[in-house]
């Protein structure tokens, strides 16, 4: 199963902008199961932001963040479907949404402003919103069960043994009895095929076209290198303000994860604006090949983020969903994935310095997190359909269910019944 | 917002990190500098005191500073173990400074200093709420301000008498008033109120003599700059200095920085001071219940919890001859078999094994993580309070009894409070849903170990054993700042 990583990028009317506000004032507390916009009624939503972005070129514009399943298509008509009345009240302070229109005409408007990811990631490859939730009811399930038997002195003292009788347990529960059947793999060996394939195309192109145009990539690599000793970082600290503004959006009851919206203008030209695009297509390329289970970089927090390139070129747009704090996201970036952060971030106005596109930078670690602060948006409507499941927990529950299927061999049973 | 801004203006420079290090850039403390406990536990001064200060009189204070200073203890020689027969060690907090009339020019101190410990934000990421909110604090809560921390140690009470005395805090005209004082004491054996053995690792600087034995250096040596203030740090980068403007340094005391202004702030550290109640009969009782009674096994099970045996032996094989601090997790124990993941000093400091998922293939390299996790060390000085409750006693006595917990770091965030939120206090890290089973505010939590089944065991109905009682962010200058300070004009 595949998911779609998108936003919606919608201009704001401006006689409307404060209504919205309002609106999504009216949202943002409880966004799973507000009056106006219950996004827990939407079928297959796994994350959804709104952010108003006050500053884009146009004027100000709706950012609406999805993350969901299947394909766009099929996911704008679930939307609809499920929210009309809420989407009028949002995209209804947005230019040319109309009110009475059919729901196909909704979903025409909002395919229009779709901006698709330059390159986006997901943790838990494969998994629907239903599974997710199914598996977790599913551990809840078992570890009372394992609670019970081991209370009752009832375990039995072999691996298979207890294997069994969970077989037992979960098939005698109707609610929990699907787990029996197999999952579907995380990828097909389709789509892991098709997915090398693209990878191989991309990387044997890209260095094909940089030999054979040698001259030319010895000259970019050149002008990049006196840019970089040109473009002006800007060092100065977030505004203490803006971070408290931002933190009481953080790390909130009952949440394990937390959510960044980040606008920064790209640095002006043609070359840079190219040289992120080609960037972006290498990370999506990797994303889609080497980084498909839980781990971006050695990031296994990160449940599903993305950046695109809005506003005709001029704004790069980073979303991300991830275990933790902002602290020791930030931290984990910095330490173990400031390559391909550099690599696309450094095309941003006022980036720490960087050398040959990728080194330093965002080693500059306080920096660094001082810029990221700068470039944050206050997001008044984030949803998450799991609040309270981490990424390795949720790929954990997979592994439960896995584990109940099959004919597994006896060391793999063991391990199995360690990690219950 | 918290308690008074130190500097009000919102913006400036955030220190030359950006420019590649000159060679004038110091690398290591300047160790004569420095207040001693940086380098020294002080382990032959069992007895101390912590007084907790709010300033009445800042031009008093001053004078009282100056005439303290020259008591205020220094880092012992290279090699050596302190042998002074007293210590006092003086900090500060931004309400402090603001009243003594430090006004920071270029580099202001790091936001969770200024702002303080307990404002909204940082009391949830802390687990200060409900019971352990500020409010309900002995001191440093909203009620109760504190300005100065005096840490006083002598070799026993007499002496420790003498030197409080001595130093005139509660003498007329001194311009302070105690808020709480905190008589600490050293239980045997360096063991804290659980009867674990504590402080067993701890970072050390790299490259300095008699700081680190080899066989722990690859585990405890970091970068100076991780914890004091001017030197390099792990990231061979500067944390930022504060600074004030050079016309204010009247003793002349202070390195200079750019732009007219000197460094307040070199070889200073930022100083987290919890006093954290335990509730040594509730550790007891419910590591008896769930053992069915069994104090053996209780025992083993306290020992998952802590990640330790109550004599300090790891639960991972250790080479070392002593046998405390020569391990690691990736190689020896990735999947906590041995020593929990979700044990309390696997949390605090996770070494080379910080778990990715359960897949192999998307291990992190332990080389790397062990990196990242040096990124995140705090010097421990903290120290008992209380009686000891009896060997065996399983009913509170109505004792007070705890610890002073005291973290030296050079950064709040992304070493204190990073330690407390995201890895003590995460959800995630571990078993979904379960914290710290020691120092986590648990009600009715879950604790999971491996146990003698084939699955592991989990521990229901765990109850909170440590409740902040009071707490603050200082600032432990150094011994130049402290001239500085004493000869500032209002």
């Amino acid at each position: 199963m595949d998911h779609s990583v998108f936003t919606i990028v919608a201009p704001v009317d401006p006689k409307r902008h404060d209504e919205l506000v309002l609106v999504l004032g009216s949202i943002g507390p409880d966004p799973a199961g507000n009056a106006t916009l219950p996004l827990a009624a939407v079928p297959g939503l796994h994350f959804a932001s709104l952010t108003i972005h006050d500053d884009a070129p146009g004027g100000p514009e709706l950012i609406f963040e999805l993350n969901a399943d299947g394909s766009v298509d099929e996911h704008l008509a679930q939307l609809t479907k499920a929210v009309r009345p809420g989407l009028d009240q949002v995209f209804g302070c947005c230019a040319g949404w109309s009110e009475t229109g059919d729901d196909l005409a909704a979903v025409a408007y909002l395919r229009r402003h779709v901006i698709d990811a330059g390159a986006f990631h997901v943790g838990n490859t494969g998994r629907s919103v239903d599974r997710i939730q199914q598996e977790a009811r599913l551990w809840a399930a078992v570890q009372g069960h394992l609670d019970e038997l081991q209370d009752r002195k009832a375990l039995p003292p072999t691996p298979a043994g207890i294997r069994a009788a969970l077989v037992d347990f979960v098939g005698a529960r109707t609610d929990l009895a699907w787990a029996l059947v197999a999952p579907p793999p995380d990828l097909t060996a389709v789509e892991v095929a098709a997915r090398r394939a693209d990878k191989v195309k991309f990387f044997g192109v890209a260095v094909a076209a940089a030999v054979v145009l040698l001259p030319l990539t010895v000259v970019g690599a050149g002008y990049l290198l006196v840019r970089e000793c040109l473009d002006q970082p800007d060092d100065h600290d977030a505004d203490p303000e803006l971070v408290a503004l931002l933190e009481a959006f953080e790390d909130l009851d009952g949440y394990v994860q937390n959510h960044l919206t980040s606008v920064i203008p790209i640095k002006p030209g043609a070359f840079r604006l190219n040289l992120l695009k080609l960037v972006l297509r290498a990370i999506e390329t990797l994303a889609r090949t080497d980084f498909t289970h839980g781990t971006l970089g050695g990031i296994s927090s990160i449940h599903f983020a993305h950046w695109s390139i809005i506003d005709e070129g001029q704004n790069l747009l980073f979303v991300s969903n991830f275990d933790g704090s902002w602290e020791s996201y930030l931290d984990d970036f910095i330490e173990l994935a400031h390559i391909g952060l550099t690599a696309v971030w450094s095309n941003g106005v006022g980036f720490p310095r960087t050398h040959f596109l990728v080194t330093q930078g965002a080693t500059h670690g306080l920096a660094f997190k001082h810029w990221a602060r700068r470039s944050q948006k206050l997001t008044p409507v984030w949803y998450s359909a799991y609040p309270a499941l981490g990424v390795v927990a949720i790929d954990a529950n997979s592994t439960l269910r896995r584990g109940l299927t099959g004919s597994p061999r006896p060391d793999e049973v063991e391990t199995w019944a360690r990690q219950l | 917002m918290g308690p008074s801004a130190v500097n009000a203006s919102t913006t400036k420079k955030t220190t030359d990190a950006h420019t590649p290090l000159t060679l004038a850039a110091p690398d290591r403390p300047d160790r004569s500098g420095v207040q001693g406990m940086i380098y020294a536990g002080f382990g032959s001064l069992p007895a101390g005191r912590y007084l907790l200060l709010r300033i009445t009189d800042a031009g008093a204070a001053r004078a009282w500073i100056s005439r303290v200073a020259d008591q205020i203890t220094g880092a012992p020689a290279p090699g050596t173990r302190s042998s002074a027969d007293a210590a006092v060690q003086l900090a500060f907090t931004a309400t402090g400074f603001t009243a003594l009339g430090v006004r920071t020019e270029g580099q202001d101190f790091s936001r969770p200093f200024v702002e303080g410990m307990v404002t909204t934000h940082r009391s949830r990421i802390l687990g200060d709420v409900d019971e352990d909110a500020p409010t309900s604090w002995r001191w440093g809560g909203p009620a109760s301000p504190v300005d100065v921390l005096v840490i006083a140690l002598a070799a026993d009470d007499a002496a420790l008498d003498a030197l409080v005395e001595g130093l005139g805090i509660a003498d007329a005209g001194s311009g302070l008033e105690v808020v709480h004082a905190v008589p600490t004491r050293m239980l045997p054996d360096a063991k804290e109120h659980f009867g674990f053995t504590d402080g067993i690792s701890q970072p050390r600087f790299a490259g300095e003599e008699g700081t680190a034995a080899a066989h722990d250096s690859n585990w405890s040596a970091v970068a100076p700059g991780e914890i004091v203030l001017g030197a390099i740090d792990q990231a061979a980068q500067r944390a930022p200095v504060p600074t004030v403007a050079s016309n204010t340094d009247r003793a002349g005391t202070l390195a200079a920085a750019a732009r007219g202004q000197v460094e307040f702030g070199r070889d200073g550290t930022y100083l987290v001071l919890r006093q954290l109640h335990q509730d040594v009969a509730g550790f007891r009782t419910w590591t008896l219940e769930q053992s069915g009674g069994d104090a053996a096994a209780a025992a083993e099970l306290a020992s998952k919890a802590v990640g330790r045996r109550q004599d300090g032996t790891p639960l991972v094989a250790c080479d070392d001859a002593a046998g405390q601090n020569d391990f690691g997790f990736a190689n020896e124990d990735p999947t906590g078999l041995a020593c929990p993941i979700g044990a309390h000093v696997r949390r605090a400091n996770p070494r080379d094994g910080r778990r990715g998922l359960a897949d192999e293939t998307s291990q992190i390299d332990p080389a790397a993580t062990l990196k990242n996790t040096k990124r995140h060390r705090l010097l421990r000085r903290g120290r008992a309070y209380g009686p000891p409750l009896p060997e065996g006693e399983v009913v509170h006595d109505g004792a007070e009894r705890g610890l002073l917990f005291v973290a030296l770091n050079a950064d709040i965030e992304r070493q204190f409070e990073f330690v407390q939120h995201h890895w003590l206090n995460s959800a995630t890290l571990a078993r979904p849903g379960e914290i710290d089973p020691l120092v986590g505010a648990n009600h009715d939590g879950t604790f999971t170990a491996p146990g003698v089944d084939p699955i592991r065991d989990r521990y229901h109905g765990l109850p909170r054993f440590v409740s902040v009682v009071g707490g603050a962010y200082f600032f432990l200058p150094s011994l130049p700042a402290l001239r500085y300070l004493a000869a500032l004009h209002a």
